[in-house]
């Protein structure tokens, strides 16, 4: 017999319990969720749609129970994409054997309204009640026994950082189906469902709690008009005085060790082509892109404290009104904040939009965010294009340009992302802009690890992949075709001479053909042949560009590349024998590098979470049109000052 | 039918059904509290202001709003929201 699953909520094991975590946001399920089941969960995503799907086994009693932890939802009558998916999976009834609904204590009238329409699907149902300790601290109570009597379900308290709640709620996920199912189903119309959770909220004995007094103090400094701009800046120049300055010394022995890695393979290994494959394809191209693990790790490590304290909501809120100058909303801030150390997680952070149209208009914008991986080649080419010397005061030419790529990168995302906002699709209902601000609280160490560790290993996926594979095709197409002795004596070469044997062999290899069979596209922009090989490998990754200028530049000589990067010239064309990095050139290359879209990976993350490939493809073309567009402008107006 | 559209035919209280001197929830004076009454229409976008917890009969009050004017920040059920002011204004509550 074979079994076809439809919806959303295919079982993994077959005989396993499986049960749906369900909740609105910040009710504390993805704690309870960590908690339950610590680094052993499993993320995909739903067939079709772009929401990550979480799950995990959860050792009890009577063996392992699959728990999915569905994304959070106020409502099951959906407004996001998020939500559609719950509706969905609890639809798709005969699939779980229960639904675990996450309550948050301090706000159980609203949590009651979704009860009722959880309720609505029939399932076997438990309530875990959150936060029970902050409703008592804050002056609130409730009486779970006399909830769970007045709502026929099991009903269990956990409180943060206690394993005793987590045991108790072990226990009971044993058996889902002995769980009650509901008696009745509660009103779900709006007089009908107030009037039900009224009368639950008095046999519970409920009372609300009083507003939080620290997060009202907390408030009235963070968000004060003035004060909170001033923090919320000084904020933001932490944040990145971190990312840069902190982990600058451990991208520094990263570099190191595998500098010392590639020498080893240098000095041992005998065969000339394999030893330059291991050392500069091998373990350069991957130790080019590990560099960037510790920015990335502390990014993570950053925007988690700030989500887990309740600040990053507080940033949406004061950055609102400026997002709606592009009409987009305060939480497409964090998608662009995170978008600066790299778009693959900010792409991701579109699914707290409820609106399609937002996402969308998002994730258009985020590739224009000044990545990381665009920093080395920035730094690369500033330090071409102005002299560390060069400055006024304390303020250098160097950083005032780097400074300026960077604001150059946010106002072209502002823009792209108000053009989409307009162009997409104009019939969708405007759907209304709501932000819940969570308590402060001390965020949870294993929430934050946890987050850190599941983007550094998506990070490293992507250099043992598409980076690898890059470098490795690269230095192939840099090597071959390989030339014979014979070869290079027809070509007037010295067979001994190491330096001119590689020189020719790049001049005349497969990448340079490719260099200049796109000749007539860049050389508008000043670029070279072997510019437009850089240029073209970093379409799969930006920060290839910097290893394939250094593979070309180690191979017209190795001794020194730097020197013979900045001293490289035209060797063809109308332009032979000037230099090629000339001020017109670099300021097109910078400029080419905030617009373009040269990241396989960004590419392939906007395909998954959109589900087509239709918006990578327009992405692509319109970064590379502007790219090629502003590249063209920069060129043309240094020009006419040098 | 699925759970969505069991919902779809609930229903907010709007201010045809009222007949009550209300004002708009925009309209609050920071640091003042009020009682939601009901809402202008009746659409998707109220239904989800009722099932964000803006539930007439319940006690709101305006905290405080950004320092560039727009959005505001509520309580109401037991947390603080916050709105732009577009539907803020869909709210009625007590003058």
């Amino acid at each position: 017999m074979t079994h076809h699953h439809h919806g959303p909520a295919a079982p993994t094991q077959p005989g396993v319990g499986r049960v749906a975590l369900v909740g609105s946001p910040n009710a504390g399920k993805t704690t309870l969720f960590n908690g339950l089941t610590g680094l052993r969960a499993k993320t995909g995503n739903y067939p079709g749609v772009t929401v990550a799907r979480y799950e995990g086994a959860v050792e009890t009693t009577a063996g392992p129970v699959v728990v999915e932890d569905l994304p959070g939802a106020y409502s099951l009558d959906p407004i996001s994409p998020d939500e559609e998916i719950v509706a969905a999976v609890l639809d798709e009834a005969d699939s779980l054997s229960g639904v675990l609904l996450v309550i948050d204590a301090t706000n159980l009238r609203r949590g009651l309204g979704l009860v009722a329409q959880v309720m609505q699907a029939g399932l076997p149902t438990a309530v875990v009640l959150t936060f029970v300790d902050e409703l008592v601290r804050r002056g609130g109570r409730v009486d779970h026994e006399a909830l769970s009597r007045a709502l026929g379900v099991n009903v269990i308290p956990v409180v943060a950082g206690e394993r005793r709640g987590v045991e108790a709620l072990r226990e009971v996920l044993a058996d889902p189906g002995s769980w009650d199912e509901p008696p009745f189903a509660p009103p779900t119309e709006p007089d009908a469902v107030t009037g039900w959770a009224g009368s639950v909220l008095k046999s519970a004995h409920y009372s609300q709690p009083d507003p939080d007094s620290r997060t009202g103090r907390l408030d009235s400094i963070l968000l004060h008009p003035i004060w909170g701009t001033v923090i919320f800046f000084a904020t933001m120049y932490l944040f990145f005085q971190t990312i840069f300055v902190v982990a600058a010394p451990l991208q520094g022995w990263i570099e190191e060790g595998f500098a010392w890695l590639g020498e080893i393979a240098r000095t041992n290994i005998p065969i000339g082509w394999l030893s330059s494959f291991v050392a500069d394809a091998l373990i350069g191209g991957v130790g080019g892109v590990l560099v960037f693990l510790p920015q990335i790790a502390l990014l993570f490590v950053l925007i988690s404290l700030l989500e887990g304290t309740g600040y990053l909501s507080r940033a949406a809120y004061l950055m609102d009104r400026i997002m709606s100058t592009a009409g987009l909303e305060g939480r497409a801030f964090v998608a662009l904040l995170s978008s600066l150390a790299c778009a693959i997680p900010g792409i991701m952070a579109t699914r707290t939009l409820p609106s399609a149209k937002d996402r969308l208009a998002t994730m258009m914008a985020a590739p224009l965010m000044t990545c990381s991986a665009r920093l080395p080649v920035y730094v690369l080419l500033v330090g071409m294009l102005v002299s560390p010397e060069l400055g006024w005061g304390p303020f250098r030419a160097q950083g005032t340009i780097m400074f300026g790529l960077y604001l150059l990168g946010a106002a072209s995302a502002m823009t792209a992302a108000w053009f989409f906002k307009r162009v997409i699709g104009r019939s969708s209902v405007g759907l209304p802009f709501y932000m819940e601000m969570p308590s402060y609280r001390l965020p949870k160490l294993k929430t934050v690890g946890i987050s850190v560790w599941d983007s550094c290993k998506a990070f490293l996926r992507k250099v043992t992949s598409i980076i690898l594979l890059t470098t490795v095709v690269l230095w192939t197409l840099l090597n071959l075709p390989v030339r014979s002795t014979s070869d290079l004596l027809e070509a007037g070469v010295d067979p001994s001479d190491q330096v001119a044997v590689t020189a020719y062999t790049l001049d005349h290899s497969a990448a340079a053909w490719i260099g200049h069979a796109v000749e007539p596209v860049f050389e508008p922009l000043g670029f070279d042949w072997r510019v437009n090989v850089g240029v073209l490998s970093s379409l799969a990754a930006r920060e290839v560009f910097v290893s394939t200028l250094g593979q070309i530049a180690s191979a017209s000589d190795p001794e020194n590349p730097a020197e013979a990067l900045a001293t490289m010239t035209h060797d063809s064309g109308p332009h032979e024998g000037e230099p090629v990095f000339t001020a017109p050139t670099i300021a097109a290359l910078l400029i080419f590098f905030v617009y373009a879209m040269q990241c396989m990976a960004t590419l392939g993350v906007m395909r998954r979470e959109t589900g087509t490939w239709k918006w990578s493809l327009i992405a692509f073309g319109y970064l590379s049109v502007a790219a090629w567009l502003m590249a063209l402008l920069a060129h043309t107006v240094v020009g006419l000052f040098v | 039918m699925t759970l969505a559209e069991r919902f779809a035919s609930r229903r907010c209280i709007t201010a045809q059904a009222l007949a009550q001197a209300t004002q708009a929830l925009d309209a609050l004076p920071a640091g003042e509290a009020s009682c939601i009454v009901g809402f202008d229409t009746d659409d998707v976008v109220t239904r989800r202001l009722f099932d964000l917890g803006f539930v007439p009969g319940e006690p709101v009050e305006r905290l405080r709003r950004a320092p560039l004017g727009d959005p505001l920040m509520f309580r109401v059920g037991g947390i603080e929201i916050v709105l732009r002011r577009a539907e803020a204004h869909r709210i009625l509550v007590a003058a």
